[in-house]
């Protein structure tokens, strides 16, 4: 009966060492009481190919340790909803506050592009520690019986009505966010910006006109950025947030209709080619924004309307 | 999932709420490991040593079933049978599965009509 012997070594090897002994005499009885009753209904003794059906039929010694094993899961089903909502939720803030913190590194970078794969490259590494990180503490909890009921006290009176609510996903309004911050902190020349120079060192530079609109984008943008503050924080579109972003968007509107009466979007030194595919760049960018501000616009004044017909 | 893989988990499932008590009852004798299963299976009741054996070292721990080693047969063996809690808690199983047998026989007929 070598391969059954081998069988129960394997078996004892997954288990710690308070059970090995213990475990291997329950099971080892028990399969000799099957081999036993077997070879009487067969009329023999079991060859290597029986005996290897009944162990197979057995299962895998790890599997059968594991059976005797307690917890048996990282995270339980009592903590996993807590478990997954944290993650969400630390996953959201912590890749969003290293990517902005990378935003200036990008812009200094000699190779924008180059630096800025770089920067996502890193993103799923910190994803990963964060996710290691989150286990071990709700694993550690679990082992130690920490009782999480606070997290799942509640009441129907604390409900929010959802009526009142269209939701939406706080990781889509933490990357409006993002991109407002980003987009202001560039504007004010607080990130460094990429410049294009000829030879001689000349830069292109933005034309005089854009300083008619330096305050009303940034009062624009400011209250975009604080927008998506409150919809992180609600997590759904209310009333007040979507006439404040019809209100946004119509200013936005102005604003594009006005860099669009510019005479000149940038100043290119002389020797420098390019001006006008830069100039129909920009003006091709500037109605792409706006078609998209006014589908914006149409869609929060739908969703006011079934909120105002409910 | 095709429907007799449907139709297997469920009655897994179905079959799974009933093994502790099955157990208690059958362990009113002393039996060893591969006995118990035996005798469970000539009752149409079966049962993999993956989840029996795991299960009476479990009702042990609750005080439901008292074991000892002996050596049988050339071998040594683990017996088990029921302690004094674990007797009270198989009268009161046994009460509350009478009880779920009578309800669902009355869903059932209701179902059926």
């Amino acid at each position: 009966m070598k391969m059954i012997n081998n069988y129960l070594a394997s078996l004892e090897t997954y288990l710690p060492s308070e059970l090995k002994q213990e475990v291997r005499g329950e099971l080892e009885a028990s399969i000799m009481g099957a081999v036993e009753d077997e070879e009487e209904r067969l009329g023999h003794s079991l060859n290597e190919q029986e005996q290897e059906a009944m162990l197979k039929g057995m299962g895998h010694p790890m599997c059968v340790a594991s059976t005797y094993l307690p917890n048996q899961q990282l995270i339980s089903a009592r903590y996993f909803p807590a478990f997954k909502q944290s993650l969400k939720t630390t996953l959201t803030l912590v890749l969003t506050i290293q990517f902005l913190t990378q935003v200036p590194s990008i812009l200094s970078g000699d190779n924008l592009i180059g630096s800025a794969w770089v920067a996502i490259g890193s993103l799923p590494s910190t994803g990963l520690l964060v996710f290691a990180a989150l286990t071990l503490v709700f694993y550690a909890m679990q082992t130690s019986g920490v009782n999480i009921e606070e997290i799942y006290a509640w009441s129907p009176r604390d409900i929010k009505d959802s009526g009142q609510k269209l939701s939406i996903s706080r990781v889509n309004a933490g990357f409006g966010f993002a991109i407002g911050v980003f987009f202001l902190a560039w504007w004010n020349g607080f990130v460094p910006a990429f410049s294009v120079q000829d030879d001689s060192g000349n830069a292109v530079r933005l034309s005089s006109e854009w300083s008619a609109v330096l305050v009303s984008v940034n009062i624009v943008c400011g209250l975009g950025i604080l927008l998506n503050l409150y919809k992180i924080a609600l997590a759904g579109w209310n009333k007040v947030s979507l006439a404040a972003n019809v209100v946004l968007n119509l200013a936005s509107l102005v604003i594009l209709y006005q860099i669009g009466q510019f005479e000149q979007f940038a100043v290119f030194p002389e020797a420098m080619g390019g001006a006008q595919v830069f100039e129909t760049t920009v003006t091709i960018v500037l109605s792409v924004i706006a078609i998209i501000t006014v589908w914006d616009t149409i869609s929060c004044i739908r969703k006011l309307a079934t909120r105002n017909a409910d | 999932m095709t429907e007799p893989n449907h139709h297997h988990k469920l009655k897994l499932e179905l079959r799974r709420g009933v093994i502790v008590l099955a157990v208690l009852a059958e362990l009113r004798q002393e039996h060893y490991g591969y006995s118990l299963r035996k005798n469970l299976l000539s009752k149409g009741l079966e049962i993999d040593e993956g989840t029996l054996y795991p299960l009476v070292r479990r009702l042990e721990k609750q005080a439901l079933l008292v074991s000892e080693w002996r050596v049988e047969d050339n071998r040594k063996k683990r017996f088990y049978k029921l302690s004094p809690s674990g007797e009270a808690m198989l009268a009161s199983l046994t009460q509350d599965w009478r009880q779920v047998e009578h309800t669902l026989n009355n869903i059932l007929a209701e179902a059926s009509e």
